[in-house]
């Protein structure tokens, strides 16, 4: 375990859940090395939003620990209740609904957890110049389309420079192009030492910016496709 | 003699009716929304040893008609406590008292109504809770609000004229001495209505648009 502990950022034993009597997910085990982007990939309801949401510490898992970098976490009930400064955001989640706070702009969105830090600015307006996101950054996300609010709630996530970042279906509703920019920004993230856990149904995504490549079946098994398990 | 005419001929009389009216909703708005907003909050901190009483309260008052609570507070309460209380502050107390109910309801309404996914995106962002809750979870929560809150303070101004039965002088009461003198119900009641029209048909467009424009505005 101690080596183990050395080399990998975030580990993930014996994770079970269950959503409304079904069990979803049972006897999981993940880890993942600094730098390593792993796509999970899988049919709709087999649980991959489920494995994230618990590993994000936000959905209490019937059993299972998380460790991450050189701290446990009990993923139980008990251990959800109270998210620490520790984990968060040194994980961060972005999920599928995207939740972009609808009273505030684009900028606002992406500036709030980084409460008035001097670099923030620059780096949001960096980030969306190269997602081509910087035109809507002073509006509402409600006024801007489902691809522009995806990109607009990873830079939220980029921007408190994570060291887990799990991504749910940040690309279903981008273009190629915008896509690969996706993909080329997660390596860059990954090449300074974050690392990715990104539920995804775009292969092409997957295939560009994954180094590991997991595929989850209807009983909630993980499947090595690509790498080692 | 047309509504226009009664208007003018009887400006100073409404106006005077219109200015108790007015001090009326006032009162029962400022301590209302006040009183109202401050117990959604303490509810929202203990839902189940305040919160569901409340509601059982709240239940209770809302299915006894304003009048049979109006006489209640300005002949029985009264004897049976030795006061005698000025008919406006009967009025504006019992007023304040069912606008503080419903305010509590629409905003403790609007603050579990607040998507929890929002709430999670705050904090898997590291954002302290006490930020979430005064910058993410209220000001949602009034925006989900403003629409329902903005009808309510409407049906105060609506039953302000209840104040007429204990003789306060508000545009109701001043109206009914108006057609006393005149005979011409048509006319004097008719003016009553214009003074209704010109609050509420604002306040009425303006809920709606409040609630249209914040009901589309997830993202």
């Amino acid at each position: 375990m101690e080596d183990e502990a050395r080399t990998s950022v975030f580990e993930v034993r014996d994770l079970s859940v269950s959503l409304g009597g079904r069990e979803v997910l049972k006897n999981q085990h993940l880890s993942a090395h600094a730098g390593e982007i792993i796509a999970i990939m899988g049919p709709s309801g087999c649980g991959k939003t489920t494995l994230l949401r618990t590993i994000a510490r936000l959905q209490p898992a019937t059993s299972g620990s998380l460790r991450f970098e050189q701290r446990w976490y009990s993923l139980t009930e008990a251990g959800v209740a109270e998210p620490d400064a520790a984990f968060h955001p040194c994980v961060t989640y972005v999920p599928q609904t995207l939740a972009l706070w609808p009273h505030f702009t684009n900028y606002q969105n992406a500036a709030f957890a980084l409460d008035g830090a001097s670099a923030a600015a620059s780096s949001i307006t960096a980030l969306a110049q190269r997602l081509n996101v910087d035109s809507v950054l002073m509006i509402s996300p409600a006024r801007c389309s489902h691809g522009q609010r995806q990109r607009i709630a990873l830079i939220r996530a980029l921007v408190l420079k994570p060291r887990l970042l799990l991504l749910d279906e940040v690309t279903s509703a981008l273009d190629r192009g915008n896509s690969e920019r996706v993909a080329q920004l997660l390596r860059e993230f990954a090449a300074q030492g974050g690392t990715v856990l990104a539920v995804t149904h775009d292969l092409r995504f997957a295939q560009l910016s994954a180094t590991r490549m997991f595929e989850m079946d209807l009983s909630g098994n993980l499947v090595v496709t690509r790498g080692e398990s | 003699m047309s509504v226009l005419e009664v208007l003018i001929e009887y400006r100073q009389a409404y106006l005077s009716g219109i200015w108790v009216t007015l001090q009326l909703c006032a009162v029962a708005w400022c301590g209302g929304l006040i009183a109202g907003g401050v117990l959604a909050l303490l509810c929202d901190r203990w839902p189940v040893a305040l919160g569901l009483p409340l509601r059982g309260i709240s239940r209770t008052v809302e299915a006894i008609p304003i009048l049979v609570l109006l006489f209640w507070a300005h002949y029985p309460l009264q004897s049976a406590l030795g006061i005698v209380i000025p008919p406006f502050v009967t009025m504006a107390t019992l007023l304040t008292g069912i606008n503080l109910l419903t305010v509590y309801g629409i905003i403790w309404q609007g603050i579990r109504a607040v998507p929890r996914e929002y709430i999670e995106a705050a904090t898997v962002c590291g954002v302290p809770k006490t930020r979430i809750y005064w910058r993410i979870k209220i000001p949602l929560a009034l925006r989900n609000a403003l629409g329902a809150l903005t009808s309510s303070q409407i049906l105060v101004l609506h039953l302000s004229i209840f104040g007429s039965l204990i003789s306060v002088q508000e545009i109701f009461r001043v109206s009914q001495q108006i057609n006393a003198v005149t005979y011409r119900p048509t006319e004097v009641y008719s003016g009553l209505a214009v003074f209704f029209l010109c609050i509420c048909l604002p306040l009425n467009l303006l809920a709606a648009h409040l609630h249209k424009k914040y009901s589309s505005e997830r993202a």
